[in-house]
């Protein structure tokens, strides 16, 4: 199947244009190059709208314009009708095959908004006499969905930019129905649907004759009914698992050199919250210390005053001179009866008395050092000790402190490897992607754990269901009227299980030709071929690709490999099914790297050679390592540039 | 009998500016035990200084028994002989002469050591002072 023409009037900024595409050589391999805003992108809309109807490749400007091409617009002078119109020019299955889409609008002279008036859709081919047959509604549909389905389209009519982003959004549902569909199964799915209703309808009919079949076909129809929510549910969940299970990798691989700064930070408060506490002890050691050096500095200083005093003191209590035994009250009594002992007498203001109140007072002076020379014997001594164990006590307190201090040095050393483990990360980003893996996670993990009661609750059901089937057989059995019925009911069974069977193995050799091919054609188009070890599509038709250590790596690999990634698997999908339809796509190398654009170029020269490809080019995309494969071989090449006003695409035909 | 230990009002600054850096835990010291190591630094750079003008610093009766103790022999060891015990004001003065010097000595010292060596240095120096007298 191929696009023989594409013809649009009034098409956007395509206000008459015609492209042919013709097949010139060997290789149906067609070059469309143009600026942005020049048509590209609406080119691609233009063949969806036509087929389909809309135009999922729109920018945001362009939903804002009318699809009538503007300056058709604006030179209609008079209240007039004015058409839009698609018309793709395929050759379909050996005949030749025209869709065309057409809106009919209405522009009123003042107004220069044009109003829909009229939509056509029609397909005309040629019959067995070659006579031309137009067809609309559901049956110009039909011809569509032989062209290229409408379910299938973004494998066909594709934005290169946007296969970057495809095995983010494709869960291994979607990638299990897409070779579902392209591989035409489904063919052999309507046949299991319609044995199993022929056999329903065998079931139905006989419960007609007899309530005791009806009462159990209907129990049967009930669980078939929850079995079949059951298996709905399975795969919601199975998708739901899926997306999570990409956004774990995706996540994971981001993550994989990144330290888990949440946990890194905890540590770090938690040594910041270690540091300060054990720098309140060294603090308070070293204020003892202080305290220590103080007291002794005092005393230390003062040692050789305190030496002396301690010899004098111990000198006088040897010389007897301390403690003094004088006993004052014999002067005493004699002052106050004026008698001495020897019974003279002393007279007041006499030099008797002045000698004895002389004497009193020397004595009571030298009782006054003596109690002060014997109040210091005990502090000496107790500050004589204190200095003989100063020296051991202050080797004790500068070695804790000293082990504080590097205690103190290790968790500030350790801080600091956090804090360069962390520093050049986005924190809050990096604890974003933690928490959303985090979340991730649980939901896999939940899902995973519903899906196995759910699988658990089928199994029962299937279970039942057979037990039911059974019963139903054996009733049907024991009346000679239902013998047939039963019969046919059991043929419908089996040949839906045999049928069913074959979707399987089916199903599991193309998902395996699928892989061969992606894993081959991904490893010719990649640079780096020592990176990647494997490409597989698993059992739940999930992509995954294997870096050459090991780990999956899908979610970190650049924008550009992921577009090869893409562009391979869809190029599988392709060569596995079988389905000839043509291949466009806009902006086909726009993210991948000029080392890998040669080995593109050689793919879609490959490519060509079996099917049409049609590549619309940003001129910056168009280098050497592209054209020097495909300006040889390209059927025709194409320039297309806005007219001066902007509102009109010219086509300038290179080849 | 004096009532209370003096200082010169010319020492305050010098006080002050221990208090400020902080050697060997200076601010958390009160004034007696402020006044007894400016004392002995006093005496053991041999450096006394008359009072110019004299301001009370502490009451005498803080004096613990050590405290009494080392002003006391401090007297004995200027004096040369026990009897200046029996004049507690000749004692306190003798103390109060040597602190009064001991603080400008404490204050210089504080000025010529690198900020924040003070206390090492203080350290160095009884280390050495203490192994010299064991």
């Amino acid at each position: 199947m191929r696009i023989e023409r594409i013809d649009l009037k009034n098409y956007r900024q395509f206000r008459n244009v015609c492209v042919d595409f013709g097949k010139s050589a060997k290789e149906d391999l067609h070059v469309i190059v143009a600026d942005n805003g020049t048509g590209k992108t609406n080119l691609l809309n233009a063949i969806n709208w036509c087929l389909y109807g809309n135009e999922p490749h729109l920018s945001k400007d362009s939903q804002q314009l009318p699809r009538l091409n503007l300056n058709t617009l604006v030179q209609s002078i008079e209240e007039t009708k004015q058409t839009v119109s698609v018309e793709l020019v395929t050759e379909t299955e050996g005949n030749r095959i025209t869709f065309k889409r057409s809106e009919e609008y209405l522009v009123h002279r003042d107004s220069k908004q044009p109003v829909l008036h009229d939509i056509n859709f029609t397909v005309t081919y040629l019959d067995d006499k070659k006579n031309a047959k137009w067809v609309i509604d559901e049956e110009a549909t039909t011809y569509v969905g032989r062209f290229v389905p409408r379910d299938l389209r973004e494998f066909f009519f594709f934005d290169g930019e946007r296969l970057d982003t495809y095995f983010k959004s494709a869960t291994g549902q979607q990638i299990s129905n897409a070779i579902f569909r392209i591989s035409q199964i489904d063919t052999l799915n309507r046949i299991s649907e319609r044995l199993e209703n022929v056999v329903n309808d065998l079931k139905r009919d006989a419960g007609r004759r007899s309530p005791q079949i009806e009462e159990m076909r209907e129990a049967i129809e009930d669980k078939e009914k929850d079995r079949k929510e059951i298996l709905d549910q399975i795969v919601e969940l199975g998708a739901q698992k899926e997306e999570a299970r990409g956004n774990i990798d995706e996540l994971n691989e981001r993550l994989r050199n990144i330290p888990n700064i949440e946990a890194l930070q905890a540590e770090q408060t938690r040594l910041r919250d270690n540091s300060k506490k054990k720098e309140q002890v060294r603090n308070e050691k070293v204020t003892e210390k202080q305290n220590m050096l103080f007291e002794l500095g005092i005393l230390l200083k003062l040692y050789p005053t305190l030496q002396e005093s301690s010899q004098v003191i111990n000198d006088k209590v040897t010389n007897k001179e301390i403690p003094q035994t004088y006993d004052t009250r014999l002067l005493d009594d004699i002052l106050i009866t004026r008698y001495c002992i020897c019974t003279r007498r002393v007279e007041e203001g006499g030099a008797e008395e002045k000698h004895i109140k002389q004497l009193r007072a020397d004595i009571t002076s030298s009782s006054v050092i003596a109690k002060e020379l014997l109040q210091m014997i005990g502090p000496i001594e107790q500050m004589k000790k204190k200095i003989s164990t100063f020296k051991s006590s202050l080797e004790r307190i500068t070695k804790e402190i000293q082990l504080y201090e590097e205690e103190l040095n290790d968790i500030n050393l350790k801080i600091q490897s956090i804090d360069s483990q962390i520093g050049g990360y986005n924190v809050e980003h990096v604890k974003q992607w933690y928490s959303e893996l985090k979340r991730y996670q649980h939901i896999y993990d939940f899902n995973i754990e519903r899906i196995t009661n759910l699988k658990i609750a089928r199994e029962r059901l299937d279970k039942l269901i057979a037990d039911l089937d059974q019963d139903l057989n054996k009733g049907l059995l024991k009346e000679a009227a239902f013998q047939e019925v039963r019969h046919q009911i059991t043929f419908g069974n089996r040949a839906s299980g045999v049928v069913n069977n074959i979707v399987k193995i089916m199903m599991d050799r193309v998902r395996k030709a699928i892989e061969h091919e992606t894993r081959d054609s991904f490893f010719d188009l990649v640079w780096k071929k020592e990176t990647f070890k494997d490409v597989y599509i698993d059992e739940n038709y999930a992509l995954h690709l294997i870096h050459g250590l090991g780990y999956e790596c899908l979610g970190s690999i650049s924008a550009s490999e992921r577009q090869l990634l893409a562009l391979s698997f869809v190029i599988a999908l392709h060569k596995v099914s079988g389905f000839d339809s043509p291949i466009l796509v806009d902006t086909p190398v726009a993210r991948v790297s000029n080392e890998q654009r040669e080995n593109l170029g050689k793919t879609f020269y490959q490519i060509s050679r079996n099917k049409q490809l049609i590549l619309l080019f940003l001129p910056s995309e168009y280098t050497l390592e592209i054209s020097q494969n495909l300006d040889v071989c390209a059927s025709s090449m194409r320039k297309l540039r806005l007219t001066e006003d902007e509102r009109e695409i010219q086509m300038e035909v290179l080849r | 009998m004096p009532d209370r230990l003096y200082i010169d009002k010319e020492d305050r600054p010098y006080y002050q500016k221990a208090v400020e850096e902080n050697v060997v835990n200076f601010k958390n010291k009160n004034q007696k035990e402020q006044f007894l190591l400016a004392m002995a630094i006093g005496f053991e750079n041999d450096q006394k200084r008359e009072l110019k003008s004299r301001d009370g610093f502490f009451f005498s009766n803080y004096l613990g028994a050590e405290d009494r103790t080392l002003i006391n022999a401090l007297a004995i060891h200027e004096h040369g002989s026990t009897d200046i015990l029996a004049s507690e004001k000749e004692v306190f003065d003798i103390a109060e002469q040597y602190a009064s010097a001991g603080i400008r000595i404490l204050a210089d010292s504080i000025d010529k050591v690198q900020f924040g060596k003070f206390d090492k240095m203080f350290e160095k120096d009884l280390v050495e002072m203490l192994n010299l007298n064991q």
